[in-house]
């Protein structure tokens, strides 16, 4: 299944290593986490470096190592506007809307993104939150749920375990890491994932290019093959502009998002902007790199296990890469994999505990801030268990609702922070409503919808989120009589 | 084949580009 060089014990022994590296660094991390604010957001004091690779790497799940690399054995050099769309709208998100949200999330004492929502909107009844917090949980829990199962189903193929046994170890080595360090101890490992899928993605296709007789004749090779995979447009208009729409959803991630919050000073997002579209680039394209020597290399879909376009990052690294290499390439779709499910059971998390419970329930009273650290560590492993078991006794509905997390997440949150940032007649009513039709609208177009039009649903409820945030906040205005 | 070679090797250097002058030219306006 492409794994079986694990079997080699110093390939075996360094992906154990960069499986097990993440929970040296939250013991490392245990002693800056003193409060809750350390715990949901490093205190705000976190380097711009970290800063830039956590955005990006929390943002890249094996989507990327796997997905990205099988599109582009499949359809070619077209492959690449799927990472062009995102790349271009977190460079303009680290900026245009990181600087702002840090700013003022400081100074309304913002932990989470609801509460800089409630804030903003003098939101008394809580509407904001609470239509946000049930959003953020649904997809967000089935988008955790999902990556563990993917993970797990990985390093049960990997390690030649039970699916269960599997799931076991994935979540023991994100609990333990986050329970200790929080936020601080996610945001290190991000770094460190991040040069891990460096190593994956980089180092993978200078070899293989050298390796296949340089660029003209890798160009020349996918030519002979079909004409259409070294011509970038030819997936046609709709899958490019479908590609390029992904990028829509980046900037309503709440998971990506928090990671702005967090930085010791806003401008420094400038240069997290330059340090994280530099490491964007070179992982996506790595990708697409990846793909296209393996369609040079291995051009037949028999030569792939499982015949799975989505096998050639496995395939590439077994057939050229020593043990070691191949061991933290094998590392680096986990590092993937467990960089974003670690940052959105934060977000759960913060959810729970900090818009609900604190903000909600005990709304008026002033909890001691070592039972919300406690809280915290607590509802990280009672969320992170849940999510295990449903995704194990719920694969079904884990992998039917995930469908519509990037897109739902996305429609429900990012037309409504960049409205409230940059459209001063935005009211809460019209970010209630864009919240609920962005959710909705994703659902509904594709389920319904995307089949027999061929738009991606985010090219659909995008815009419409932002129309019924428009209409909602002219309905407020008129009714208070401003508008 | 010229399609190829701009997507694969300029549209990344042109996307980096642009961060490095949105750094310069996006600072922040003392309030």
């Amino acid at each position: 299944m492409g794994y079986e060089k694990l079997a080699d014990p110093l390939a075996l022994g360094i992906f154990l290593l960069t499986l097990s590296l993440p929970i040296l660094i939250g013991f490392l991390t245990l002693r800056r986490t003193r409060s809750q604010s350390d715990f949901l957001l490093g205190g705000r004091a976190m380097d711009k470096v970290v800063v830039a690779l956590s955005a990006v790497s929390s943002g890249r799940s094996s989507w990327l190592v796997l997905g990205v690399s099988g599109m582009a054995w499949t359809m070619g050099t077209g492959a690449v506007w799927a990472v062009v769309g995102y790349i271009l709208a977190e460079l303009f998100q680290f900026i245009y809307i990181g600087r702002p949200l840090r700013r003022e999330s400081e100074q309304f004492g913002s932990l989470t993104l609801l509460d800089w929502f409630e804030t903003r909107f003098g939101d008394r009844r809580q509407v904001i939150r609470i239509t946000g917090a049930v959003i953020i949980i649904v997809f967000m829990t089935a988008y955790v749920a999902a990556q563990f199962n993917a993970g797990a189903k990985a390093l049960s193929i990997a390690l030649d375990i039970h699916l269960l046994s599997a799931l076991a170890i994935a979540g023991v080595l994100v609990l333990a890491y986050m329970v200790m360090g929080g936020y601080i101890a996610v945001a290190y490992n991000d770094v460190v994932r991040a040069v891990i899928m460096i190593v994956g993605l980089v180092v993978f296709p200078v070899v293989g290019l050298v390796k296949a007789g340089g660029v003209g004749v890798l160009l020349a090779t996918l030519n002979r093959l079909n004409p259409a995979f070294i011509d970038p447009v030819s997936i046609g208009m709709g899958a490019l502009i479908g590609f390029l729409g992904i990028g829509l959803g980046s900037p309503g991630q709440p998971h990506i998002v928090v990671r702005y919050m967090s930085v010791n000073d806003p401008d420094r997002l400038r240069a997290a902007a330059v340090i994280g579209t530099f490491w964007n680039v070179v992982l996506g394209w790595g990708a697409v790199f990846i793909g296209l020597l393996g369609r040079a290399l291995v051009p037949l879909e028999s030569g792939l296990p499982n015949a799975d376009p989505e096998m050639i990052f496995l395939v590439l690294a077994s057939d050229y890469f020593g043990p070691v290499l191949y061991g933290l390439m094998v590392g680096g779709i986990f590092a993937a994999i467990l960089s974003t499910v670690d940052s959105q059971l934060l977000v759960v998390s913060s959810t729970f505990v900090r818009d609900l419970w604190e903000e909600v329930l005990h709304r008026d009273e002033e909890p001691e801030e070592a039972l919300k650290l406690r809280l915290n560590r607590l509802v990280v492993v009672v969320a992170g268990l849940a999510a295990l078991v449903v995704a194990y006794v719920a694969q079904d509905l884990v992998f039917w609702l995930v469908l519509f997390a990037w897109g739902g997440l996305g429609a429900a949150f990012g037309p409504a922070i960049i409205m409230t940032l940059y459209h001063q007649g935005t009211r809460r009513a019209g970010i209630v409503a864009g919240m609920v039709t962005g959710a909705v609208v994703t659902v509904l177009w594709r389920q319904f919808l995307k089949g027999p039009t061929g738009i991606y649903e985010l090219v659909a409820s995008f815009p419409a989120a932002v129309l019924a945030i428009l209409v909602g906040s002219w309905w407020s205005r008129r009714r208070a009589g401003t508008g | 084949m010229l399609g190829a070679g701009f997507v694969l090797f300029v549209l990344p250097v042109l996307i980096v580009a642009l961060s490095v002058v949105l750094f310069f030219t996006a600072r922040e306006e003392t309030e």
